[in-house]
């Protein structure tokens, strides 16, 4: 396992990547430069005889008429054509209709943002016989100027996402760096991971099966991705056993990340001539009509034990009794938390949530790993610690520490 | 429309030549480590950082949607090349289970018939056709919720089976089921009313809210709350390709 | 013995001219296949093998169906056969409609002579379509080159590139939806208790709870701390109490999925009773 060490040196993939990235920035700010020249010159499209023939140029010219048309002095509503006596009351009207206004509404502003409005144009306008509705004009005007953002490339809103990622982020990569230096680390027994051993040996003495269910996502979830570096180490088992391994998958990339995974296992194990592609098979990307032809392969098969980690819906509960029903121990996992009790019900082992993550860590005790799995402990005892500082805070009347934690 | 059909011809011929092409540059170039193992985690991480990057501009900003969908595009038309992969996969392995005259190879047929039935009707005239609507709502409906109703009957199952388990932990776990269950049907209180004593101070279905807002509320936001610790850093793992064991074999 | 002597009535096959009602054989077929498949809750046997391999055949097709009509046709054919029309018109200069706003756009560019030489116009046109269009499809013929196992190793760039866009995404996402929004509703307030005048049951039985609430979530983010034995003073108390937590919660789902699970059930027997037997209206 030595080739999974991180190799710092090799700058040559970032600098790829460094080039491939510019050259996705660049063609989306193409598109968004030619978007803009569309908006402006679709209106003398008509000109031109080409398009003046075409159906479609028509709606074009008639989008972007409308999008012009949202750039115009926006709709003032008629409560506001009063004359402005500088009350309160009429700067809390004022702020009201300027949140709401149609431009602005997307912008979540705060009142006291949309005072701030007011005072400025207030600041502008020349003194004498105000109306409301003048005013109102003058601040949405200076709102659409002053909260257009884009051109902006950093939404200001969701700066708390950054800190809390950053922060997160530092304390995993800092205990993954530090494991790198050979540090022991002491993980806890995880009973459903223990147990993989002792199923897969089970099997074997039985002459039975092993069923190794990978959820029903795709590649792009992390909880699959969890799933087939455990089926790695399941593998490696049945290789050394020489005991089937039934791999049925409801996603063809799943199918055939986990061929590669498993005849990596077997390799591995020097038995690669017992590795069999077509045990690793795809039945159909339909939730129940997987589940009716896994149900078919338990009932068949008789597998001894079965394994369930991933994505899981409502198929959890149909397989695990299926499973119990022809009597095979099962370990299952996945962080789908209503599917969870049905697990804990129904099977030997369940992971529940981030044990199913740990899991990777766990079997493979590679320091890297390891260290990541500390960064997470040290996170979680961080949300504690911000848990009973935002109570007492909040307890004493103080919110900005709670309002930062608004998400938009 | 017979430009047309001239263009798709095209088409197919121009994608039949790129895959060979492919097929001999793969095949060309497999043994240079860069591209076998770096560039792929290159691909990983470029996506990752994007996906990141766009999260972060703000809405208003045309290059937020502009990324959003040139990388579903992406992830759709990816997918749904990889889904042949899968089907070459089940089509050759029940043909070989006919041609072998393997167990149970009679209902391979039907399933290749079904197949190729549904592929043909449902290529051919889209989902307004007659003969795929009635595979759909006579045969596919069906069958898809008489599976999804097979659950009422495991969930007795499992529920019966937990009656007999032993241990704290079960034991705990059906008591809240059992009060939740009461809790929420009318019969539910007619029979806690003959559990002696504790029916005198609770009430079931207040006593079944007060574990759901209290407790259900506390549980699955701790398991959220670890779920999500756990899939941050198993991204971070994987975007910094120290977790790459899904690309299986390294040489 | 004919099923009209034991009283029932039956969805007919036929219609009432003679002509055979598509609907009627419809529901026969669909009530049969019901009954196949609850047929595996007795034991395994051929019906339900039947059933079971036809409704995977059915579902494969279906899914096939499926990702050309919404994904494949809209996302790549289609783009690209307008395109080309569009680029074919454009470059010989013809008198057909361009129909993409896009093309549409630098036609417009072109005639009014401000986008350049019709050589750049192509190299755009090209730079678009390649990014757009042609490498996912590079990519996704990369997947398909695994049936070829000497080039098998080319599907690794399609593979990587769709987990990091799935790693990129939970990133900031699990960020945003969960992390932050869930601790932020964990931060239950206790000044109502602090500013008690008297005894108001009301606001020691919400503070009681919220309390339960707290510190419930707390012992049982405890249990899924890795690094440590779960002994002690702290720990060992903390994530005991963290698992009763979890198994309640567990048990409050369960019973609360219960009922919704028998509706479903209800549902296939009034489909069963009603629609093919005609039994219940």
């Amino acid at each position: 396992m030595s080739s999974l060490k991180f190799n710092h040196k090799k700058t040559n993939y970032l600098l790829m990547s460094v080039l491939l990235g510019f050259s996705l920035m660049f063609t989306a700010g193409q598109a968004r430069a030619t978007g803009e020249i569309t908006a402006q010159s679709s209106q003398t499209a008509e000109v031109t005889a080409a398009s003046a023939e075409a159906t479609q140029a028509v709606s074009v010219t008639a989008e972007a008429a409308a999008a012009a048309e949202t750039l115009q002095v926006p709709d003032v509503p008629a409560e506001l054509n009063t004359g402005y006596t500088g009350s309160e009351k009429h700067i809390k009207t004022l702020c009201a209709h300027i949140i709401k206004s149609r431009t602005l509404a997307s912008k979540d502003l705060e009142e006291s943002e949309a005072r701030v409005l007011v005072m400025d144009s207030l600041a502008q306008l020349p003194i004498e016989k105000l109306t409301l509705a003048q005013i109102y004009v003058h601040a949405v005007e200076l709102g659409e100027k002053r909260y257009d953002m884009s051109h902006s490339y950093f939404n200001p809103k969701r700066s708390n996402v950054l800190i809390a990622g950053i922060l997160l982020l530092s304390f995993i990569g800092y205990f993954t760096y530090h494991a790198r230096q050979g540090k022991d680390m002491f993980i806890r027994k995880i009973a459903g991971l223990s147990a993989i051993d002792e199923a897969v040996g089970r099997a074997t003495e039985m002459g039975k099966p092993v069923l190794f269910v990978p959820g029903i996502y795709d590649m792009d979830d992390i909880q699959t991705i969890a799933g087939v570096s455990i089926l790695g180490h399941v593998a490696k088992k049945t290789a050394e056993y020489e005991t089937n391994l039934l791999v049925p998958c409801t996603r063809s990339l799943v199918m055939s990340t986990s061929q590669e995974v498993v005849r990596e296992a077997y390799l591995k194990a020097g038995r690669v001539d017992s590795f069999k592609p077509e045990n690793i098979r795809y039945l159909t990307d339909d939730q129940f009509g997987y589940v009716a032809g896994v149900d078919g392969i338990m009932m068949r098969e008789k597998p001894a034990a079965n394994f369930y980690l991933g994505v899981f819906f409502a198929e959890s509960l149909i397989l695990a009794e299926t499973g119990h029903h022809v009597g095979a121990i099962q370990i299952a996992g996945t962080a789908m938390v209503h599917q969870i009790p049905f697990f804990v019900a129904a099977c030997d082992y369940t992971l529940i949530g981030e044990e199913l993550f740990a899991a990777s860590a766990y079997l493979t005790r590679e320091p890297m790993q390891l260290g990541t799995l500390k960064g997470q402990d040290v996170g979680k005892f961080l949300i504690i610690i911000v848990i009973v500082l935002g109570i007492v805070l909040e307890t004493c009347g103080i919110t900005f520490f709670s309002d930062w934690f608004i998400t938009h | 429309m017979d430009k047309m059909a001239l263009f798709n011809g095209f088409l197919i011929i121009f994608f039949i030549v790129l895959f060979v092409l492919l097929i001999v540059m793969g095949q060309t170039l497999r043994t240079s480590l860069f591209l076998r193992r770096k560039l792929p985690l290159a691909f990983c991480f470029i996506m990752g950082v994007t996906m990141i990057f766009q999260f972060f501009i703000p809405p208003e900003n045309s290059l937020y949607k502009e990324i959003e969908d040139l990388s579903t595009k992406w992830i759709q038309i990816i997918s749904s090349f990889a889904l042949v992969i899968g089907l070459i996969s089940l089509v050759t392995m029940n043909f070989n289970k006919i041609s072998r005259k393997y167990e149970d190879w009679q209902y391979s047929i039907v399933l290749l018939l079904g197949f190729f039935i549904t592929i043909f009707y449902g290529l051919r005239d889209g989902f307004e056709g007659k003969e795929f609507d009635f595979i759909f709502n006579y045969m596919y409906v069906p069958m898809q919720s008489t599976m999804f109703s097979i659950l009422a009957f495991f969930v007795a199952s499992a529920a019966f089976r937990a009656f007999r388990a032993r241990s704290r932990e079960a034991t705990l776990l059906l008591t809240a089921a059992v009060i939740v269950m009461l809790g929420r049907v009318e019969l539910g209180s007619v029979i806690w009313s003959y559990i002696p004593v504790v029916s005198r101070y609770f009430d079931v279905s207040e006593l079944a809210q007060w574990i759901n807002t209290v407790f259900t509320t506390a549980g699955q936001r701790a398991i959220l709350l670890g779920a999500s610790l756990g899939y941050i850093a198993a991204s971070f793992k994987i975007l910094l390709g120290i977790e790459r064991s899904y690309f299986g074999s390294e040489e | 013995m004919p099923l009209f002597m034991l009283g029932l009535n039956f969805k007919p096959v036929f219609e009432t001219g003679g002509a055979v009602s598509v609907e009627g054989i419809g529901i026969w077929i669909a009530a049969l296949l019901t009954l196949g498949i609850y047929s595996f809750l007795y034991k395994d046997n051929f019906v339900y093998k039947f059933s079971e391999y036809l409704f995977v055949g059915i579902s494969a097709g279906y899914t096939l169906v499926l990702t050309f009509h919404k994904y494949l046709k809209p996302s790549l054919i289609e783009p690209l056969q307008e395109y080309s029309r569009d680029f074919y018109h454009i470059i010989t200069s013809s008198s057909f409609p361009v129909v993409n706003p896009w093309m549409l756009d630098w036609q417009t560019q072109l005639i009014a002579n401000k986008f350049g030489t019709q050589f750049q116009f192509i190299f755009w046109f090209t730079f678009k379509i390649f990014i757009f269009y042609l490498f996912p499809a590079i990519l996704g013929l990369m997947m398909i080159s695994r049936v070829i196992p000497s080039a098998a190793w080319l599907s690794r760039f399609p593979l990587a590139t769709i987990v990091g866009y799935g790693s990129g995404i939970v990133i900031v996402t699990t960020l945003h939806a969960s992390v932050l929004e869930q601790v932020k509703a964990s931060f239950v307030s206790f000044a109502p208790l602090l500013h008690m005048k008297g005894i108001d049951w009301g606001i020691i039985a919400q503070s009681a709870n919220d309390f339960i609430l707290v510190f419930g979530l707390c012992c049982a983010i405890i249990y899924f701390y890795f690094s440590a034995e779960h002994k002690g003073v702290i720990l060992g108390p903390a994530s005991n109490f963290g698992i009763w937590v979890l198994m309640i919660t567990f048990g409050a789902s369960f019973g609360y999925t219960v009922m919704a699970r028998i509706s479903l059930l209800i549902g296939r027997f009034q489909f069963l009773l009603g629609d093919w037997m005609q039994l219940v209206k």
